[in-house]
């Protein structure tokens, strides 16, 4: 019912609303989980998590404002807003974690001590 | 002429002043920049806490902005049934920085919204909840300054954003049990 009375129009602006809002998600969550040390959540560790969070964030703003021709005439209403909103949180959980993941197994095996290749011991 | 009229134009008759004060309210007043920050911030607080009794606190906090947000709307929806005032546009002599919204005019949507946020961030974090505040009154000022609210519209929408959060607060007999077990869903699920 409540899905019926959205209008997401014709154009672009409901997909780069969404974008936006994605971007925006992600980046939040990297600032929390730098400033929380959130390691669940993190991607990077200590300041370069809070700066790419930022940089994510500022750059979703100024992306959006920039491109998006459509913010001063109407356009997506409350529902709709809302709607894209909750849908690009629960997009960027699942892809929070697995980046998470990822870099996780990237930092591992990065800093793993190599061990040294066995001699061959003689057969006799 | 009524006081809202009068100082809404007190407001909006300094549109085309100062260039920069105008270009400033249009990155204010539209519906994307104020609400998008303000729902990043829940998001924030979602995920933010030092020990897991601060973090449940945030938790709770946002699942009370959303329950308040849900009964405004229920509610200023009834009121449009009831009472519709015309936009400032429609009736006086405007400078306009927006569209022209169809809506009615009281309350402001927008601002009860912003102060649905404000207030119950307010419940997690004040210092965070100061700053929206700020924003929101900034917000309330520029939709007024662009000639699409008058003055009565966005105080009686902040009053009925900020009250439904206190109200909701106030009956926590109810609503924690609720946010609680919304909680342990998104945990379950890897949402919190």
């Amino acid at each position: 019912m409540f899905f019926d009375l959205l209008h997401f129009g014709s154009g672009p602006q409901a997909v780069n609303y969404f974008v936006f809002c994605l971007a925006g998600v992600l980046g939040t969550i990297q600032i929390v989980a730098a400033r929380y040390s959130r390691f669940d959540l993190l991607w990077f560790e200590g300041r370069l998590g809070y700066a790419f969070g930022a940089l994510t964030v500022v750059s979703s703003f100024v992306w959006f404002f920039l491109t998006d021709q459509e913010i001063f005439i109407p356009g997506l209403a409350g529902g709709e807003l809302f709607t894209l909103f909750v849908s690009a949180f629960i997009v960027a959980i699942p892809t929070t974690r697995v980046v998470t993941f990822a870099a996780a197994r990237v930092r591992a095996f990065a800093v793993a001590p190599k061990t040294p290749a066995r001699e061959k011991e003689p057969l006799i | 002429m009524n006081p809202d009229a009068w100082l809404f134009h007190v407001l909006n008759d300094f549109v085309g002043t100062v260039p920069l004060i105008d270009w400033m309210t249009r990155a204010l007043v539209n519906d994307y920049a104020v609400p998008t920050a303000m729902s990043l911030v829940a998001v924030a607080l979602w995920f933010a806490g030092a020990t897991p009794e601060e973090r449940t606190r945030n938790q709770r906090a946002v699942i009370f902005i959303a329950l308040a947000l849900l009964f405004c709307n229920a509610l200023i929806k009834d009121l449009s049934y009831v009472y519709f005032r015309p936009r400032p546009f429609a009736t006086e002599s405007v400078k306009l920085l927006f569209y022209r919204p169809s809506v009615s005019s009281f309350p402001s949507i927008p601002i009860e919204v912003a102060f649905s946020f404000a207030a119950g961030a307010w419940y997690a974090n004040r210092r965070v909840s100061r700053m929206l505040f700020i924003l929101g009154t900034l917000y309330a000022l520029a939709r007024v300054y662009a000639g699409v609210h008058y003055p009565s519209d966005v105080i009686a929408g902040a009053l009925i954003g900020a009250g439904m959060v206190s109200i909701v607060v106030r009956l926590d007999f109810v609503f924690v049990p609720i946010a609680d077990f919304a909680i342990s869903v998104a945990r379950r699920f890897q949402f919190a």
